[in-house]
C-alpha cells in the first residue's frame, strides 16, 4: 500500500481544475510566443549524458535522473530543456534560415528533497533566439519575458539582470581568470569578505551592485578609473542595454543587477532572472550563451529564456476553470442529448452528456 | 514591492536572548508575549517569527521568513543554500572533536568512529582530509558516548569546555569555527535588497 501512495521524487501529477488552470496558463504563454514569431519544437525525454556532462555543474548533475541504455550507454532524462534544444537544433539548423525563433513547454524532471517543497521544478517553458548577435537580440528576449511576466499579470515582478562577461572582464583585469568557478561561488553567497580575499573591495563592491537603471549610472561614474577603464566595453553595453529599456517605458519592472552571473558555466553575455512576490526562488532565468551551439558542432549565437511554469501557477490570479454544463438524462434518451449538447457546443457552450 | 514589514525566524533558546540584546542595542526593540511565536518590533520594522534552531533553514528556504539569524552549524547541516548577508560577533564557537581523557590510544581504529549530532560537516571534514569515518548519528547527550562505549570519539560544539570536562573527556582537535550570521532567502532579498540593506546598515557589524 506504502509503494501506492509514493511517487519517485521530481515528478508530479495534477488533475481537473488544476490540469485546466495549467493549460490555459500555458495556452496564454504559447500564444504570445507566436504573436511574437516563436515556433514550436518538441526535445526528447532522453538523450546521451556525455553530450551535457561538461555543460552542467554539480548540483544540476546531483539532480538529474540517469539510466543505462540496452546499448550501455548512460543516459540523462530532460532536466533542463534549454540543453537538449540545443543539441537538437544544431542538428537541424540551416544558415540561410538565421535567426531562428523558437520556443519549447514540457515536463522536466529533476530530483528534489522530499522535505524541501518549495521547488516545484516540473514544467519548463521558455524560447530561443538563435542566430541573432548583439543587444537587439538580448532585448527581444528580455522584452519577450517582461510581455509574458506581465500578460499573465503577476503580483508583482522584476527582470534582474547582469552579466556573465562583465564578471569574467573583471577577473581578467585582477588576473584571477583561472579562479572564476571559486569566485562564482563566493558571489553566489554574497561572500564579501570572501570575495575580497581575491578582488579590491571596489570591485567586490560592484559586482554587490543591486539598483535601479538609474542608480547603476551613478554607480558607474564613481568607479575607480581602473575598474572604468578595464570595464568600459562592458559598460558601454550596459549603457545601450539601459537606454532601450527606458525608452520602452518599462524600466520599473528592471533591475540592474551585477551579482548576476548566470547559474550555469555555459552563459557568455548578459543573463537576468525573474523573481516575483511569493515566489522562493527565481521564476526565469535565461541569457546569452554564444559558445553553446558550437559545443554540438555548430557555431552560430543563442540567447533565451527559461520559465518554470509550476512555480508560479498557483500564485496567479487566474480564474477557476468554469465546469461543464449538463443535458437532462430524465426524459431523454442519448440521440437526443446529443444533438442538444452539439447544439450548445456549437455556441461555445461546454456541456457534458447526461 | 510591498512594505509589509520583513519577515525574519530567530531560534528559540541562548541566541534569541543575545540576538534580542544585540537588536536592542542598535534600537530594534521586540518581546514575545507568554507562548506566542509570533512578534513585531516596536517600529513595525520587523515581523519576527520564533522557530526551533534546526527547523529555521526550512522557514527560509520557503521564503515564509525571508531572513533568519544562526550558526553556521544549522545552515551547513541544513544542505540548503543561502545568502550569508552578516556575520555577527557573537554566539561563535566551535565545532571540536573529543576523546575520554584517559583513553588506550592502541585502541584506535583504522577508520574512526564519532558520534555526533553534526553527521554532515563531520562527514565533509573528515572525507577533505582523506580520511574514512563511520558515524553514529545521535540528537543529543553526545558526551556520553565515549563513557559508555558507543563510539572511542564525539564531534560536538564546543563553548568553555566545561561540559567535556565534567564527562572525563577532553578536545583532540577543533574541525572548524562556527559563526552567527544573519542568512536570506535569495529571492526575497532580491525583491527587497533595499530594504534589507537599510536594516543592514543600521545593524552594522562585518558585510559577510
Amino acid at each position: 500500500m506504502s509503494q501506492q501512495l509514493r511517487v519517485p521524487q521530481g515528478t508530479e501529477s495534477f488533475f481537473l481544475e488544476e490540469a485546466v488552470r495549467h493549460k490555459d496558463i500555458l495556452g496564454q504563454l504559447e500564444n504570445l510566443y507566436r504573436l511574437w514569431g516563436y515556433m514550436p519544437v518538441q526535445t526528447p525525454m532522453v538523450d546521451f549524458f556525455d553530450s551535457y556532462s561538461e555543460l552542467l555543474d554539480k548540483k544540476r548533475q546531483d539532480e538529474s535522473y540517469r539510466m543505462i541504455s540496452r546499448e550501455g550507454d548512460l543516459l540523462i532524462l530532460r532536466s533542463d530543456i534549454t540543453l537538449f534544444l540545443a543539441r537538437q537544433m544544431a542538428l537541424i539548423l540551416e544558415e540561410e534560415h538565421l535567426p531562428v525563433r523558437v520556443f519549447y513547454s514540457d515536463s522536466i524532471l529533476r530530483y528534489q528533497n522530499h522535505e524541501d517543497i518549495s521547488h516545484n521544478e516540473f514544467f519548463q517553458t521558455g524560447c530561443e533566439l538563435i542566430g541573432r548577435k548583439g543587444i537587439s537580440g538580448d532585448l527581444e528576449i528580455i522584452m519577450l519575458l517582461h510581455d509574458q511576466l506581465s500578460a499573465l499579470k503577476l503580483p508583482a515582478f522584476r527582470i534582474h539582470i547582469g552579466s556573465r562577461s562583465l564578471f569574467r572582464r573583471l577577473l581578467s583585469l585582477y588576473g584571477k581568470v583561472d579562479k572564476e568557478m571559486e569566485l562564482a561561488r563566493l558571489l553566489d553567497m554574497r561572500d564579501y569578505d570572501g570575495l575580497c580575499e581575491y578582488l579590491p573591495a571596489k570591485a567586490a563592491d560592484l559586482l554587490f551592485f543591486i539598483g535601479t537603471i538609474g542608480e547603476f549610472e551613478k554607480t558607474t561614474e564613481s568607479l575607480t578609473p581602473e575598474l572604468k577603464e578595464g570595464l568600459k566595453d562592458e559598460l558601454v553595453l550596459f549603457k545601450q542595454l539601459a537606454e532601450q529599456l527606458v525608452k520602452t517605458g518599462r524600466e520599473d519592472n528592471f533591475r540592474i543587477d551585477i551579482s548576476e552571473i548566470g547559474g550555469q558555466p555555459y552563459y557568455t553575455g548578459f543573463v537576468f532572472q525573474a523573481y516575483m512576490e511569493g515566489a522562493d526562488r527565481a521564476i526565469a532565468s535565461g541569457g546569452r550563451y554564444d559558445d553553446l551551439f558550437g559545443r554540438f558542432g555548430r557555431d552560430v549565437t543563442s540567447v533565451g529564456f527559461s520559465l518554470l511554469l509550476r512555480k508560479i501557477e498557483k500564485l496567479l490570479d487566474h480564474p477557476s476553470a468554469a465546469k461543464p454544463g449538463r443535458t437532462d438524462g430524465r426524459d431523454k434518451d442519448f440521440a437526443e442529448q446529443y444533438r442538444e449538447a452539439t447544439e450548445r457546443r456549437g455556441r461555445g457552450e461546454p456541456v457534458s452528456i447526461g | 514591492m510591498t512594505k509589509e514589514p520583513l519577515t525574519i525566524a530567530l531560534p528559540k533558546g541562548r541566541l534569541f536572548e543575545q540576538v534580542q540584546d544585540f537588536f536592542s542595542q542598535k534600537g530594534l526593540n521586540f518581546q514575545f508575549e507568554k507562548r506566542k511565536l509570533v512578534s513585531f518590533d516596536d517600529e513595525g520594522l520587523l515581523k519576527i517569527y520564533l522557530v526551533k534552531n534546526s527547523d529555521l533553514p526550512a522557514y527560509v528556504n520557503s521564503g515564509i521568513a525571508g531572513l533568519g539569524i544562526c550558526g553556521d552549524d544549522v545552515v551547513y547541516e541544513s544542505g540548503l543554500d543561502f545568502y550569508k548577508i552578516r556575520t555577527f560577533n557573537f554566539g561563535g564557537t566551535r565545532l571540536s572533536m573529543a576523546a575520554l581523557e584517559n583513553r588506550d590510544e592502541k585502541s584506535d581504529q583504522k577508520e574512526l568512529t564519532i558520534a555526533t549530532s553534526y553527521t554532515a560537516m563531520t562527514r565533509d571534514y573528515f572525507h577533505s582530509k582523506g580520511i574514512p569515518v563511520n558515524i553514529i548519528r545521535l540528537n543529543g547527550s553526545v558526551e556520553l558516548a565515549p563513557s559508555l562505549g558507543l563510539a572511542p570519539y564525539i564531534v560536538d560544539l564546543v563553548e568553555t569546555g566545561s561540559t567535556l570536562k565534567a564527562n572525563g573527556l577532553e578536545v583532540i582537535q577543533d574541525l572548524m569555527t562556527i559563526k552567527v550570521r544573519m542568512i536570506s532567502n535569495r529571492a526575497y532579498f532580491k525583491l527587497n535588497y533595499d530594504r534589507i540593506q537599510n536594516l543592514l546598515e543600521r545593524i552594522g557589524e562585518n558585510k559577510s
